[in-house]
């Protein structure tokens, strides 16, 4: 029997290839540039060194203590109000229109352009509340950024949960807290930290909010309060691009190679916790 | 009057209406379940049995609009009544469900999650998950492998798995919902030997679509049709001398 042309099939087959080869040919080439540009830069000295007028002792010390401050208090912020708001909505909420009308926000909100919410930032953080261009302004406003992401990732994670895992617990008298708690989270746990992460990673990497709230790019000090002021990696990169002299440019794709690096570990990370999830369930 | 009245029921519903909105469910049931006895609900699929099983451990609380008029009584009280906690009662009133359904862990943590939940003592759980293997007649098949993942048993090794775990909380009344629709002849007729077992323990109420096995495992037989309880009585006699010309018809095979 002769199989029927389809066009269709044809199209779809041959046009995922070319997109595929396309985004990965230009993920290549870019990560080979700056590789190329980077990895000569990459000494101990460009580490531990501050920032400076001159290319060749300019570091990213600064850059990278901020960028761990503004990470891990995100981090603190943004995983227990998301996941916690997550599981409100999914598990204890009443289904009528007000949650509907959240869930659409909440939708709408991780849509918003990164620079609203620093606006947002400057407008609440930083001078209502008057907790200036600091660690906690920048913290808090990334926080909201990346909370529709974090809300998001755990609703679904806990959607997917199977109704039969539910009903199994029910039926050995449970109580709806415990099924939440030893059936539910534990089995969505995988997608939420997936979640985590992604929203964590763009957390390092987005400088326009950080901009708006009025960060530094020039820091010749180490933050040591959540209300010093403080700059990011993401930021002291924007300041080396926009500079005419060849060997800032240089320095930035240094400094990129170091924001890969630490958002690779962190998915690293992210992988290691789920098999140790999967594990300690009994494995499937 | 038949022997089997003269006992006081473990369990029984009282005019039960059950409705998903406005759609019925099933109207107007009344039945007695007995100690030692097992009762099969037949029917043709849509008529009803799971909705009323359900209702017997209050598992329809999870569906939205479910409404619940007449009364079901479990050793004299009425579960519906404000002051019953739903998650005490079904540890009295296990079920087992169509699909085998472990939880995603090993062997032994399916069995010893609800008594540990329920607060039995630590020291009995290990026997207690080896007596309940045992009446689950799993017992020779996993001794040697209880920490690993229960999701690595077969269909009909689940199946048990489940039973086993429902009778590790110690109920006095085992529901099953078509325990066996998943299981092939050998898986099957295991299950049926163990509820023959299990019935001088628990009052059991089993949903079949199998009429050999309702007349081979229980003792008394209740037949449903688009929501209504058309007649119930001792399997014998239904199955040989039926009152209800629907319940002929259906047992012939003319209709369902
Ligand atoms: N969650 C629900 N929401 C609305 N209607 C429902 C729901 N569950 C069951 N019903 C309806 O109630 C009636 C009885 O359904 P039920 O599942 O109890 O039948 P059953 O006898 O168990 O059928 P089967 O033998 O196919 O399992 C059917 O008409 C069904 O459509
Ligand atoms: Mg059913």
């Amino acid at each position: 029997m002769q199989r029927k042309f389809s066009f269709e099939a044809l199209f779809v087959k041959y046009c995922g290839v070319a997109a595929v080869v396309f985004s990965l040919g230009c993920l290549i080439v870019l990560l080979t540039v700056i590789f190329i540009n980077g990895i000569p830069g990459l000494r101990l000295d460009f580490l531990t060194h501050f920032p400076s007028r001159f290319p060749a002792q300019a570091g990213i010390f600064s850059a990278l203590i901020g960028t761990f401050w503004i990470l891990v208090m995100t981090a603190l912020f943004s995983i227990p109000l998301g996941v916690m708001t997550g599981i409100y909505l999914e598990e204890l909420a009443k289904d009528n229109w007000v949650k509907r009308l959240i869930q659409v926000n909440i939708a709408n909100l991780s849509g918003v352009p990164s620079v609203v919410y620093g606006i947002l930032g400057l407008a609440v953080f930083v001078r209502f509340l008057g907790f200036d261009r600091s660690i906690l302004s920048g913290a808090l406003t990334m926080s909201l950024l990346i909370l529709p992401i974090i809300i998001i990732a755990t609703t679904e994670a806990i959607r997917a949960v199977p109704l039969s895992i539910r009903l199994a617990a029910f039926g050995v008298g449970a109580s709806p807290r415990q099924v939440i708690w030893y059936h539910v989270l534990p089995e969505a746990m995988p997608g939420i930290l997936t979640g985590v992460v992604l929203a964590l990673s763009r957390a390092i990497g987005e400088s326009a909010p950080l901009i708006m709230i009025g960060a530094l790019s020039f820091v010749a000090f180490v933050p040591h309060h959540p209300l010093d002021s403080f700059t990011v990696l993401s930021i002291q990169i924007f300041n080396w691009v926009s500079r005419p002299q060849e060997a800032f440019h240089a320095l930035a794709s240094s400094a990129i190679v170091v924001l890969l690096g630490i958002t690779l570990s962190m998915n690293v990370l992210a992988i290691y916790l789920r098999t140790r999830f999967v594990q300690r369930r009994g494995g499937d | 009057m038949l022997p089997v009245t003269n006992v006081f029921p473990k369990l029984l519903t009282d005019k039960l209406t059950v409705k998903y909105g406005e759609k019925v469910g099933v109207e107007n049931i009344s039945i007695k379940f007995f100690d030692s006895k097992v009762t099969a609900l037949i029917g043709p699929s849509g008529c009803g049995k799971s909705t009323y099983l359900r209702s017997l451990n209050r598992m329809n609380d999870f569906i939205p609009n479910v409404k619940i008029t007449g009364k079901v009584l479990f050793s004299g009280q009425d579960i519906y009544d404000s002051s019953i906690d739903p998650a005490l009662l079904r540890r009295h009133i296990g079920m087992v469900f169509q699909k085998p359904n472990p939880f995603p862990k090993t062997i032994f943590e399916n069995i010893a999650w609800g008594p540990k939940r329920a607060k039995f003592a630590k020291t009995e759980i290990p026997q207690l998950i080896e007596d309940s293997l045992r009446q689950a007649a799993l017992w020779d098949e996993v001794k040697d492998r209880l920490h690993t993942s229960a999701l690595g048993l077969s269909g009909g090794q689940q199946q048990r798995l489940c039973i086993a775990r429902a009778i590790a909380m110690r109920p006095s009344v085992l529901l099953m919902d078509e325990p066996c629709s998943a299981l092939d002849p050998i898986a099957t007729s295991r299950i049926e030997d163990l509820i023959q077992t299990l019935k001088e323990k628990y009052t059991i109420v089993i949903v079949t679509h199998n009429m050999q096995q309702a007349a081979r495992v229980s003792d008394i037989t209740a037949f449903f049709l688009n929501g209504k309880l058309v007649e119930s009585g001792e399997t014998k006699q239904i199955f040989t001398l039926p009152k209800e010309i629907e319940t002929e018809n259906y047992l012939t095979g003319k209709f369902g």
